[in-house]
């Protein structure tokens, strides 16, 4: 757990858990030198001797344990904050510069339980449970100089014992960590079972089988309850045995003592020692046994983080190039994700700095993917990507942001209001300039119709506004950057006739005075682009105007057909069809 | 205990019981155990040698321990069993409520609510019954049983270590007295953590896109600050009462006080030195578990806290079913499916639909349309008794659907929605859901009738690939699976919720053939988003703010001032800007 924490926090972030550490160590150290010092104070008072030297001893020492501790346990909760700030700030560092494939469906969950869950867990491993942890081993490794400084015997029948107990520790943690881990794993299946028994509800209640399904639904519980019986097996041993093992070695080190008094080689005080000293030792042994689970958590899920920081991240120039003029060129372009299919092969395109690029072309194509590599939410694995002349990868990071605005195909509305999503590339922007690119998105209606205008809070994920609002949102957060490269995909797939219409006006206005790159399904939108570039199989197959690629065999001509013939299709009744 | 808590545990109430005894008992035994060995050594000082009956107190603590440890064992093994036993029936119980409950429940909520309920509660009530009611027994017996066997040498040392325990112990209560106030704030800090880790996530093409690093630090950076400034202040306010706490139920204090006041009762003579060294090796456990109890309750109030949630699950309201079903009438002559009077809402105060009143003849198809928000696809959900109307009623075939058996309403009635749930199985098995027992070639014909046969046999495993690991569906593709199995149900009657977006326009084309071959001969209603492709309906309901405004052919409603003349309108100026086909040929 400690080796995973330490590599979780970098080398500068760990600094104050090993000075926390240490510290602690100091702490377990007194403690263990308090309990030695009742040896000469039950000298003493057995030997009917002043106990005033031992006894000041003693007491000081217990003293000196006592503000320690303090001091030490109050740092324990400053550390445990600043660690899971350190924490969150390394998950933010990577979280900006992982590579945009990394983002698949269900990270958010993983990264929630993150930020969330481990890091805050983590808060505890300083305050509570490294404490016990030092102290199970300091305070042990101190405490047995008393039996064999009193009695060789005694002190060696109690290390003897140290091999034996650190068996138990290791089979143990073993058996119950597989153990745990078969329980998680099973637990999770039922749970998603079941989850998606309800998540399917609609559609089994539909074709009636909710019945049906609970019966296959039980023979999963089923076979979880029967896990857990096996379980059981594995977990009850390994629970008690520690705890046991270090309590019996106290009685053997008593045992072996008493055999030591009866023969006169120990007198009753130092057989009492050994007996206060002795129970000690037992019980740091087993509050450690304690920890077991926790440290197990947190083991597995800082394991988890570090993988999260061990990705590879993009890479960014530290001398950036500024490139000259805005013309985009794509050279020899591939892409894979997987090293084996080409989603993107052999792509050359130029897009002038002023103009309307149309990309179309089957669902699979490579559409997004080739529109993704202008703001580097991805790298080509072959083949260059260039801006004025400038390999992207060379050009830095806010410049890049702002020589390119991206309409993703997914809106995405972030926390706040609606201003602050409108302006999020261009903080600051006045009234006047928002008013002007709401206008240009068409939602200036939108806008007006809410009470509160522009200062609305989107609300989570904006579930308050439409699809087609979204887009249209996005689309302003896009103008209002006035980013010379603007990338929009699919962004009218969601919106109505009368808005489809103006959208598509807006973009060949803005095509006027910049490079824009458009994804359309709906081909009459780009039917008035400069330049229609079709994609089919990661390869660019046709291009040219409307007009041109309409007179021609081919894929283009084909996709027209299917959409004219579809929008003009009808459902017929069972009365009109006989 | 609180009530649900008593409730959930019922079934395995005598088990439990079982088990804390046990573990009580293990307890007292093994402190006995230690505490034989203290009383020995009591014994040694006091006669000042070793008597050989005083090995019998080395085998006493032996026996005990070992014993102790047993029974620790069996009370361990069966609270496990009794979770085990407890889950499944909890877990069969949440599944039987999911599968009797209104459908618009789950509109109307999160699954994150049976996701939290079937995943993280149900973690916690294991937590409680294994582990968490055998800890906290341990924690309160301990030290009960050491302050009895200090007591019976010395029993002014076991009042001191007692008091020192409940001072430690007031000492934390005090320490966490503001905390409820607080959680709130925690809950609040926790929450921004969590809503900027989604959006730096979700929300990557957005944030690398335009937010400016520059200017401002990311909205995850702000959040942790935030919480960070929070927690080292309210840390700051408890964590010098709580660190003095904690060292007063130390050992070493432990020791340090029975020390002292050992000293102070042997020089006023009212005791023995030999008398103080029971509360020596004892002591600590009378005031040491005072650490741990904040911890054992906390999982204490999560188990009880999860026991309200899954009890909240197998409490939610079901539809009701008829004791005494009666068949519908499809005859072919009356009616197949009226809607009388029908008003719903899934909000008391919102009313989604009011008094709406229709009559579907066989073999017509019926279109409902109206903008996004009109009630269309609430009312489809009525149609399919995903709720029940809150006022009036729906008749299949002249009976109340709240009058026929389920089984015999959805072999009549069949659907294709717009979401295309599909579970875990097979694509055979999704297809064959329509109609249990199907065979293979039945399967296929259907598949094929919903043009999805060829794509499937692209398939890795072909129509044994598993949905959602070998495939995911484009959600064209979905939607032709979902006809293939309505087409092999073959209800008489058809409810179809028609997608808005295609996923692309080769799909459509496909979609839109498989959706013809499935209304041929049936009675079917159909959801529209696009006019033109019902212009041919027998009859055309007009939906309007949850009102049925209008009702009648296209070429009638076309005719008259209305939503629907609007509606229509609309749609064709986007046929206008688009070309037409012959515009360019």
């Amino acid at each position: 757990m400690i080796k995973e924490l330490l590599t979780a926090l970098g080398r500068r972030g760990a600094r104050p858990v090993k000075v926390l550490t240490a510290w602690l160590a100091v702490s377990a150290a007194l403690q263990a030198a308090t309990f030695l010092a009742l040896i000469p104070l039950l000298q003493d008072m057995a030997g009917g001797r002043s106990i005033v030297a031992s006894l000041v001893l003693f007491v000081a020492l217990a003293v000196a344990w006592l503000v320690c501790t303090v001091a030490v346990q109050m740092r324990g909760f400053t550390v445990g904050a600043d660690l899971a700030l350190v924490l969150h700030e390394r998950i933010d560092h990577a979280l900006e510069r992982l590579p945009r494939a990394w983002f698949r469906r269900g990270r958010a969950g993983e990264v929630s339980q993150l930020v969330g869950g481990t890091a805050l867990s983590a808060m505890n491993i300083p305050a509570h449970l490294l404490r016990p942890l030092v102290n199970a081993v300091v305070t042990p490794v101190l405490l047995v100089i008393g039996p064999l400084v009193l009695d060789p015997w005694v002190g060696l029948a109690m290390l003897v014992a140290s091999p034996l107990l650190a068996l138990v520790v290791w089979t143990t943690d073993r058996s119950v960590n597989r153990a745990d881990a078969d329980r998680r794993r099973t637990m999770t299946q039922t749970a998603e079972r079941l989850l998606e028994f309800a998540r399917a509800q609609p559609v089994l209640r539909a074709f009636g089988h909710a019945d049906q399904s609970a019966t296959r639904l039980g023979a999963v519980l089923s076979q979880q309850e029967k896990a857990e019986r096996r379980l059981i097996a594995g977990t009850v041993p390994g629970v008690l045995s520690y705890d046991v093992v270090s309590r019996l070695l106290y009685v053997i080190g008593v045992a072996v003592a008493a055999v030591q008094l009866s023969q006169g080689h120990l007198d009753a005080p130092e057989f009492v020692a050994v007996v206060v000293i002795g129970m000690r030792i037992a019980e740091a042994v087993s509050t450690a046994a304690g920890l077991a689970a926790g440290m197990r958590m947190n083991r597995r899920d800082l394991a988890g983080l570090n993988e999260l920081l061990a990705v590879e991240p993009q890479q960014w120039p530290d001398q950036p190039a500024v490139p000259a003029g805005n013309a985009v060129s794509l050279c020899g372009v591939g892409y894979s994700y997987d090293g084996d299919h080409q989603v993107l092969d052999g792509i050359d395109l130029d897009l002038p700095e002023r103009g309307l690029t149309a990309l179309v072309g089957p669902s699979g194509a490579g559409k997004s993917t080739l529109a993704h590599l202008l703001p580097r939410f991805l790298d080509p694995t072959s083949g260059t990507v260039g801006i004025g002349g400038v390999d992207v990868r060379r050009i830095g990071r806010d410049d890049l942001a702002g020589r390119v605005a991206v309409v993703p195909q997914q809106v995405y509305l972030t926390g706040g209001t609606l201003r602050d999503n409108i302006t999020l590339g261009r903080p600051g922007a006045s009234d006047e300039e928002i008013g002007r690119a709401c206008g240009l998105a068409r939602i200036t209606d939108l806008v007006d119709g809410l009470e509160e205008g522009l200062d609305t809070p989107v609300g989570t994920r904006g579930d308050r506004f439409s699809g087609g609002e979204k887009q249209r949102i996005a689309l302003a957060r896009a103008l209002i950057t006035g980013a010379p490269i603007v990338v929009l995909d699919e962004v009218t797939s969601s919106l109505d006739a009368g808005n489809d219409r103006a959208v598509t006006e807006t973009l060949q206005a803005l095509a006027r005075e910049s490079s824009v790159l458009v994804i359309a399904h709906r081909l009459a939108d780009v039917v008035r682009a400069d330049q229609i570039v079709v994609l089919a199989g990661g390869r660019i197959v046709q291009r040219g105007r409307h007009e041109d690629l309409i007179g021609a065999d081919g894929v283009y001509r084909d996709m027209w057909r299917a959409q004219t013939s579809s929008s003009g299709w009808q459902l017929r009744s069972a009365g009109a069809s006989a | 205990m609180n009530e649900s808590v008593r409730r959930i545990l019922a079934p395995i109430r005598g088990r439990l019981i079982g088990a804390v005894a046990m573990q009580a008992v293990a307890t007292a035994a093994q402190v006995a155990g230690l505490g034989c060995l203290a009383l020995l050594a009591a014994r040694v000082v006091r006669t000042d040698r070793w008597a050989h009956t005083d090995w019998g107190w080395v085998i006493a603590a032996l026996v005990l321990l070992v014993a102790g440890t047993v029974v620790a064992g069996l009370a361990t093994t069966v609270s496990h069993l009794a979770d085990a036993a407890l889950l499944r029936e909890l877990r069969r119980r949440m599944a039987d409520r999911l599968s009797r409950v209104r459908l618009g429940w789950f509109t109307s909520h999160d699954t994150a609510m049976v996701k939290k309920a079937v995943q993280d509660d149900t973690a916690s009530m294991h937590h409680l019954v294994a582990h968490a009611l055998l800890d906290i027994t341990t924690v309160l017996i301990a030290p009960l049983a050491a302050v009895i066997l200090i007591a019976t040498t010395q029993w002014i040392l076991a009042l001191v270590m007692l008091a020192l325990a409940v001072v430690a112990y007031l000492l934390f209560q005090r320490a966490m007295a503001g905390s409820g106030a607080r959680m709130a704030e925690y809950g609040a800090a926790v929450g921004e953590l969590d809503a900027a880790t989604v959006e730096a996530v979700e929300g990557v093409d957005v944030v690398r896109a335009f937010a400016r690093r520059d200017t401002r630090p990311s909205r995850l950076r702000r959040a942790a600050t935030a919480f960070h400034d929070f927690f080292l202040d309210w840390v700051g306010e408890t964590r010098f009462v709580t660190a003095v706490a904690f060292v007063l139920a130390s050992p070493v204090t432990a020791v340090l006080l029975m020390v002292c006041c050992g000293l102070v009762l042997i020089g006023l003579d009212l005791c023995t030195p030999a008398d103080v060294i029971p509360a020596l090796v004892l002591g600590p456990f009378v005031s040491a578990p005072v650490n741990t109890i904040g911890t054992r309750v906390q999982s204490l109030q999560q188990g009880m806290a999860a026991a309200q949630a899954i009890e909240g699950i197998c409490r939610l309201e079901v539809l009701p079913t008829s004791d005494s079903p009666r068949t519908p009438q499809l005859d072919g002559v009356g009616p197949v499916l009226e809607a009388r009077g029908v008003s719903f809402g899934y909000q008391p105060d919102e009313p989604v639909l009011h008094d709406v009143s229709f009559r579907l003849m066989p073999g017509t198809l019926t279109a409902v349309v109206g903008e996004s928000g009109a009630g269309k696809s609430t009312l489809a959900s009525l149609l399919a008794r995903f709720d029940d109307p809150d006022r009036g009623a729906v008749l299949l075939g002249g009976v109340d659907l709240r009058d026929i058996d389920p089984q015999t309403l959805y072999a009549s009635i069949g659907f294709v929605f717009q979401d295309v749930v599909l579970v875990r199985e097979t694509v055979r098995e999704v297809i064959r859901m329509g109609r249990v027992g199907a065979c293979d070639a039945d399967v296929e014909k259907a598949a094929r009738a919903a043009n999805i046969h060829d794509r499937i046999m692209q398939l890795p495993h072909g129509y044994d690939s598993e949905v959602g690991r070998d495939v995911e569906f484009s959600g064209g593709e979905a939607q032709r699976v979902a006809i293939a199995r309505a087409l092999l149900a073959d209800a008489p009657v058809i409810v179809l919720d028609e997608a808005t977006a295609y996923a692309d326009p080769e799909s459509e084309d496909r979609v839109q053939r498989a959706l013809s071959r499935l209304v041929e001969n049936r009675t079917v209603v159909v959801i529209a988003h696009r006019l033109a492709s019902v212009r041919n309906a027998d009859q055309i309901l007009v939906l309007d703010r949850g009102r049925l405004v209008q009702q009648g052919t296209h070429d009638q409603l076309v005719a008259r001032e209305g939503p629907y003349r609007r509606l229509w309108s609309e749609s064709m100026v986007s046929a206008v800007t688009t070309a037409t086909p012959e515009d360019v040929r």
